[in-house]
């Protein structure tokens, strides 16, 4: 198990926001957590990745206990949180944005090398464009930058916070693909998704979360298929 | 437990604070009067300080320049008198006139700037007027100062009267203003002021009313000072020194409180005491302690002393 | 009021300006990067200058080694006063933390240096590039340094490895935080480089004017004036608005030397007004 969850409780400026979520991530496996807004998707990421308190429960990452830890010792673990909102480094170019990416290993020119060519392969259109400022480029392309820029350290786990947001439906799609690759390549991958029908699609096992709580959870197939989550999530 | 035994214990202090101050007069000696001029001080800083309390901690008007005010109210007396001849009670007029119009200039440009860059402003006034009360010799006699004749001052025995009086006051219109409806529409707006406004409160206006007490206050407080003093001149009132210990008291004692500014007077106090006890010689040594319990206060007390005092409220919110 | 006159004041002014303008840069970094309110900016240029003097002409100790030793140790200053004092503080937290230590700073000085307005009496050698047109070479040298010295920093910041990780952190501290970049201790250290650039400054006012420990106020305030010119965080327009100043300065001292203060407050209070509709969110270097 690459990631366990234990009972997690955290709350955001002392509102409880998660109250007792437990869950896992397989290596090697995609992921997903849908829910509605404001059910604490986005709290359970910032709190794995150490940007917000856990005030109970445990996180486990390859065994190692990772609650309330600072942010950039968690990076170093290897989890990369691609955040909601893109949160790119707005006046730096693509490259620039790719170099911070891979600070952790600022060290090891090669690997640096090397990542920069994968996210260039898998994004051709950022390589064309590198040195153009992040700002200027469309939310679709922003969202390739942010995601290459997460998957420049070379991650156990990369953690993706609603993808989607702001996106046309055919951008998604395209982004869902290259996850798709990039799972393939065998990278695991976390996500967190308000758009249920897509991220289903793609992912191995999904958790439902509900108003801070794990709703429902089993594999992707399952889901879809449940009456509930159509029902509730899919407007069937 | 605690909160029940704070309320009688805090009113016992009081009350005791005000009997001391009050007979102690009665027993003119050497140490006595020594204890006097230490408490006339301190209590024209807590004077000035819950002034300052009303716009900087209850409304939230981080001036770094309210010493404007007391210069303001000091050289009206002084020039007034001294100079034009004028009736005492024409001169706090002018004063309170001029302070007025500054307050509200002061309060018009709350509205535009926030935080760090309006305290700015007022450090930025009040040094545009300390050069202009150093330049305009002809008004007032620059650097040197200008002097007041006996007539027109108070002995040291009246001017500790004055002072003890306008601290109860000043302590008696804090209480009102606070628990009043003007007191609630300024902490409102420190709070969250685009909430207030989008509910329909001219906060515009009320910064300039607070800011109008809180000024009217200094300028009276400068008045008065020049009166005792015999003597203005522009480093003396127009000072930062005096601006920030307005602030610093409030601060340590708890901003927006009512006994707040009492509550920091211990640093008035201890201020004092260690300039005594060193002498002028050591102006170094005053404020490299001034400079280290303000630095520890900020970061031990950032709520102020009155904060620690009530252990029930901090249960209470959590 | 001839020509010569005028360009001499010019150029005269500008070259001062420039050190104005190093000096504002520093704070207009701590302002507009940093989001820090350092009240207590001019205490410590003041300091400097004090120091310089003294180990100048009372330790005899060489120019070279004050320039070496001195900007050290104002970055470890800078550095612990960052991450030790003012860490996640609000506001008034700041303002009050950084006047504290300007007392301590001004009460040092006037204790270890007594509080005699000092100066090193260097006579300035006049060169005449034009007839009637004389310039302090110690003003020129000054000026070139200042140039060079920031354009070296946006250097750094341009392209150095370092450099742009303080301006990620400085654009978006917390995601930096994701790429695994300790992004309170980036801030500790770019705090202690513009302190850096305080001490530089101070080393080379001392050079051309008298120090006292008054001064820290008005030099505290026009830094803040040339920062709130060019924008905060513009490092490059404090440099320009410095130079500027430095003119506005210098025609100032000749026509009305008892009004300067007055002009550039008012100045000050002016520009703070005009430009309170653009000082929110300005994070780029």
């Amino acid at each position: 198990m690459l990631m366990s969850i234990n009972n997690l409780d955290a709350r955001v400026e002392r509102l409880p926001v998660l109250k007792g979520v437990s869950l896992e991530v397989e290596e090697g496996r995609i992921t997903v957590i849908v829910g509605a807004n404001g059910s604490g998707k986005s709290t359970l990421l910032r709190t794995i990745v150490g940007l917000n308190p856990a005030s109970g429960g445990s996180i486990r990452f390859k065994g190692e206990e990772i609650q309330n830890r600072p942010a950039y010792e968690i990076a170093a673990l290897g989890i990369s949180l691609v955040p909601e909102g893109r949160r790119l480094f707005s006046e730096m170019t693509v490259s620039e944005n790719l170099e911070m990416g891979a600070y952790l290993c600022r060290h090891d020119k090669a690997k640096v090398r090397a990542n920069l060519d994968r996210v260039y392969e898998l994004f051709p259109v950022l390589k064309e464009h590198r040195d153009r400022k992040a700002k200027t480029f469309s939310g679709g392309q922003q969202q390739m930058i942010t995601l290459g820029r997460g998957l420049m350290s070379s991650p156990k786990l990369l953690m993706i916070d609603e993808l989607s947001l702001g996106l046309a439906p055919k951008v998604i799609s395209e982004i869902l693909e290259k996850i798709v690759v990039l799972n393939k390549q065998g990278m695991s991958i976390y996500l967190v998704e308000q758009n249920v029908k897509q991220a289903l699609r793609i992912a191995d096992y999904g958790y439902v979360l509900d108003n801070g709580r794990v709703a429902m959870k089993g594999t992707a197939h399952a889901l879809l298929n449940d009456e509930n989550v159509q029902k509730t999530y899919l407007g069937l | 437990m605690h909160r029940n035994l704070a309320r009688p214990v805090g009113i016992a202090i009081i009350v005791g604070l005000i009997g001391v101050l009050l007979t102690l007069p009665l027993f003119p000696s050497p140490s006595t009067t020594y204890f006097m001029g230490l408490i006339l001080q301190v209590m024209l800083f807590v004077y000035l300080a819950q002034a300052w309390n009303l716009a900087g901690g209850l409304a939230g008007l981080f001036s770094l320049g309210h010493s404007a005010y007391f210069g303001i109210g000091a050289y009206a007396y002084a020039v007034g008198v001294a100079k034009y001849g004028l009736p005492p009670l024409a001169c706090f007029a002018i004063g309170l006139f001029l302070s007025a119009v500054l307050a509200v200039i002061t309060g018009l440009i709350s509205t535009r700037l926030s935080g760090m860059f309006f305290a700015m402003v007022t450090l930025g006034l009040n040094e545009i007027l300390l050069n202009l009360a150093s330049q305009l010799t002809w008004l007032t006699k620059g650097d040197a100062g200008t002097y007041l004749r006996k007539q027109f001052t108070i002995s040291f025995t009246t001017a500790y009267w004055v002072f003890f009086g306008l601290c109860i006051a000043a302590f008696v219109l804090m209480a009102l203003i606070r628990h009043s409806k003007l007191g609630t529409l300024c902490v409102a707006i420190k709070e969250n002021e685009a909430f207030s406004r989008a509910i329909g409160v001219n906060t515009g206006l009320w910064k300039i009313v607070i800011l109008l007490i809180s000024a009217a206050m200094v300028s009276i407080g400068g008045g008065f000072f020049a009166m005792y003093q015999g003597i203005v001149a522009p480093t003396m009132v127009f000072s930062f020194s005096i601006s920030i210990k307005m602030l610093i008291v409030t601060m340590i004692g708890g901003m927006g409180t009512v006994f707040g500014p009492l509550a920091g007077a211990v640093l008035i106090v201890f201020d004092e005491l260690v300039r005594a006890w060193l002498g002028s010689s050591f102006g170094g040594v005053s404020l490299v302690a001034y400079g280290t319990i303000l630095v520890i206060c900020v970061l031990f007390l950032p709520k102020g002393i009155m904060e620690r005092l009530r252990p029930a409220s901090r249960e209470a919110s959590s | 009021m001839t020509p010569q006159i005028i360009i001499t004041l010019l150029l005269n002014g500008l070259f001062t300006g420039a050190i104005y303008g190093l000096f504002a840069s520093g704070l207009t970094f701590q302002l507009g990067s940093l989001s820090i309110a350092n009240f207590g900016y001019g205490s410590w240029l003041i300091l400097a200058m004090y120091t310089t003097f003294f180990a100048l002409k009372i330790w005899n100790v060489p120019l070279a080694f004050v320039v070496l030793v001195l900007p050290v140790i104002y970055f470890a200053a800078g550095y612990v006063i960052r991450n030790r004092l003012l860490v996640g503080g609000s506001l008034n937290v700041q303002i009050l933390s950084t006047i504290g230590i300007a007392m301590i700073v001004d009460g040092l000085i006037i204790l270890f240096y007594s509080p005699a307005p000092r100066t090193l009496g260097i006579i300035e050698p006049l060169i005449e590039i034009a007839p009637g047109i004389r310039i302090g070479a110690i003003r020129l040298t000054v000026f070139i340094l200042a140039a060079v010295l920031l354009v070296l920093f946006q250097l750094f910041l341009q392209r150095s490895h370092l450099g742009k990780v303080i301006r990620a952190v400085v654009l978006e501290k917390e995601t930096a935080m994701l790429m695994g970049i300790n992004s309170e201790r980036i801030i500790g250290i770019a705090f202690g480089i513009s302190f850096v650039l305080i001490a530089i400054s101070g080393i080379m006012l001392i050079h051309l004017f008298p120090v006292t420990t008054s001064a820290g106020s008005s030099y505290q305030l026009m830094s803040f004036l040339i920062a709130t010119i060019a924008g905060l965080g513009n490092m490059r327009g404090a440099f320009y608005a410095g130079l500027a100043i430095g003119v506005l300065n210098a025609f100032l001292l000749y026509f009305a030397a008892s009004f300067v203060t007055v002009v550039i407050f008012s100045l000050f209070v002016v520009v703070l007004i005009l430009r309170s509709g653009r000082t929110a969110g300005m994070r780029h270097i």
